[in-house]
């Protein structure tokens, strides 16, 4: 039936094996290294299971279950059928979705950014600005150097999954 | 003697003067029950009943679904097109030949022929079978589930009020009321809730010891912004943090489900929600609506009709005999029905438009007398008996789940609302 249009059935879609690339090894490929390797990953992938693609390149509008739709975009059915509700599968994306590990992974522009800083309170320092804008108060300081106190070196991503997931981020001032 | 009885007719002053007060000054003689004493909501139907549905599962067709093929079919009128009709399992009713399987199982179902709204377009039509109350810019109000979650309570604590498992991104949901009574909206069934799961490198007390280093650096925040708005917010993250949680997280996960079942079903969006719809009722979660779209047919019904009745047809039959198997037709309510019909006469593009002035919805189960029709029209023109408002319709499914029809509630701009606005619920359905 051409008006059902063309609809491969949902076993073809065979999801691929997640390469066994370490953080560590990627962080170490070079710029076009890694944009070849994403490229594979991307051609034999149905579902968007990374922060890489930039919105631009879904289809439009995404499909449900998507972050986009997720997040309230538009089903175009009708005009401005967009949402700007909270919902908790807004709140569970945020909390377990690939945000957290996308921008403190070690290919990120964040992670870049950290590495400049040299003390872990500098870093925490960079942190702050890069996810609030604006600088730790006195309070939140003494709170992060227990933080780096208690957890070395996982303290940054302690961090940056806390401020990610906290009402300060939803109203940055 | 006399002076004693005398002294028995004659008024005290106090009770004199709490007369006049009660008279002049309108003060209520009911201050005890002083929320059902309101006058200020007239219209509001008294009628209640012990509940005899715990919960319901609302499958909505978006779009306007015909009712003249499907429920509201009339046997050899010359407005039915190329749609014939076919017995049901009930004596004496007859539906639209594209809907079989649920043709079986009409015997514990209620067709309702007389539906008649005044909105007739897709945004106005949606909003005002969702919550009984026409679209306005001041305010949005709740549909049923919030309702049933205000009045009785969750089923379930872990698990949210009511769940809503749609394509669509707008959605009245739990309108005015407060963040805790906002349904769940699944925009996807086949892939479960997703991120319900931490990541898999992470353990669960990292997990803890990120979600108390949040709301020690909020906390400064949180006190000098102490707004409704802002706690919401943080409100929507304890309900997903208490349903990832939860021991009742499989509900969502339908790979659970044997293949046979989901054979039955059937696939596509609507298939699973239907699915996910009766585990979710299992677990405990007790309004559920999925949503089936693209009814939307002004060209072509006679070419895309077919596929479509199927995809509904063959869910809503087997979620309706999986029900009846486990037991749970008898307190479920069933709930099907559209913002509108669409009209009697084929356009030029062989298609059928909006036609709000008669259309028909079904109920099954929850207690309602199987096998009946309510109301009838003159070949799905116009109704000839027993109009039914959409209100009304509202009115019955709250009636059935026994919610009090006249309680009002206030919104945050200090408004009066009730369940269904002055809908009456139609009790003759119920057996």
């Amino acid at each position: 039936d051409l008006r059902a249009g063309y609809r491969p059935s949902k076993n073809d879609a065979a999801k691929p094996a997640r390469p066994p690339l370490t953080k560590q090894q990627v962080s170490s490929m070079t710029k076009e290294q890694r944009k070849a390797f994403m490229d594979e990953y991307k051609k034999n992938m149905t579902v968007v299971k990374s922060m890489a693609t930039r919105a631009s390149e879904q289809q439009s509008p995404a499909r449900p279950g998507t972050f986009l739709r997720t997040f309230g975009q538009s089903d175009r059915e009708l005009i401005q059928n967009a949402s700007d509700e909270a919902s908790v599968p807004q709140a569970l994306t945020m909390l377990n979705g690939p945000i957290c590990e996308s921008i403190s992974g070690p290919s990120s522009k964040l992670a870049q950014m950290l590495e400049k800083a040299t003390s872990p309170m500098q870093k925490l320092d960079t942190l702050y600005q890069a996810i609030l804008s604006r600088r730790p108060t006195p309070n939140e300081t003494a709170i992060l150097n227990r933080v780096i106190a208690d957890r070395g070196d996982k303290a940054v991503e302690d961090v940056t999954h806390a401020l990610i997931s906290g009402s300060q981020f939803l109203f940055v001032q | 003697m006399k002076s004693l009885l005398n002294s028995a007719n004659d008024l005290t002053r106090r009770q004199f003067a709490e007369n006049v007060a009660k008279t002049c000054l309108g003060v209520s003689l009911m201050n005890g029950l002083a929320p059902r004493g309101y006058a200020a909501f007239e219209g509001s139907s008294k009628a209640t009943q012990a509940a005899t549905a715990k919960r319901v599962i609302y499958l909505y067709m978006s779009g306007g679904m015909t009712h003249l093929d499907t429920f509201g079919a009339v046997p050899g009128a010359d407005t039915m097109g190329s749609t014939k009709t076919i017995k049901t399992s009930a004596d004496g009713v007859q539906i639209g030949e594209l809907l079989p399987e649920t043709a079986k199982m009409m015997h514990r179902g209620a067709i309702i022929n007389s539906l008649s709204s005044t909105q007739g377009a897709h945004a106005q039509g949606n909003y005002f079978q969702h919550t009984s109350y026409t679209m306005r810019g001041a305010t949005r109000h709740p549909t049923m589930g919030a309702w049933l979650q205000k009045f009785q309570g969750k089923g379930n604590t872990d698990l949210p009020g009511s769940v809503i498992i749609t394509g669509d991104s707008k959605h009245p949901g739990g309108g005015f009321f407060e963040a805790a009574f906002q349904p769940l909206l699944l925009n996807d069934p086949a892939r479960g809730l997703q991120n319900s799961r931490m990541p898999g490198s992470l353990s669960e007390g990292d997990f803890n010891y990120r979600l108390g280093l949040s709301s020690q650096l909020d906390q400064g925040f949180q006190q000098s912004y102490n707004y409704k708005g802002v706690k919401a917010y943080a409100e929507v993250y304890k309900d997903a943090i208490k349903v990832m949680k939860s021991e009742d997280l499989d509900a969502f996960d339908l790979s659970k489900e044997s293949p046979e079942m989901h054979e039955a079903y059937g696939q596509g969006n609507f298939a699973q929600g239907c699915l996910l719809a009766r585990r979710l009722i299992e677990h405990g979660v007790r309004f559920v609506e999925v949503t089936l779209g693209g009814w939307d047919m002004h060209q072509d019904i006679d070419a895309r009709l077919p596929e479509k009745c199927a995809d509904l047809d063959k869910a809503l039959g087997a979620m309706l005999t999986d029900l009846e198997r486990r037991g749970l037709l008898d307190d479920t309510l069933v709930v099907l029905t559209s913002e509108f019909g669409r009209t009697p006469k084929i356009n030029q593009n062989d298609g059928r438009d909006h036609y709000p002035k008669a259309f028909s919805s079904v109920l099954w189960g929850g207690g309602i007398a199987g096998g009946q029709v309510f109301g009838k029209t003159d070949k799905g023109i116009e109704v000839t008996e027993n109009k039914v408002d959409v209100p009304d319709f509202n009115a019955t499914i709250a009636y059935a789940l026994g919610l009090p029809l006249d309680l009002v509630l206030y919104s945050s701009t200090k408004r009066p609302f009730t369940v269904t606005d002055k809908g009456k619920p139609i009790t003759s359905l119920f057996g």
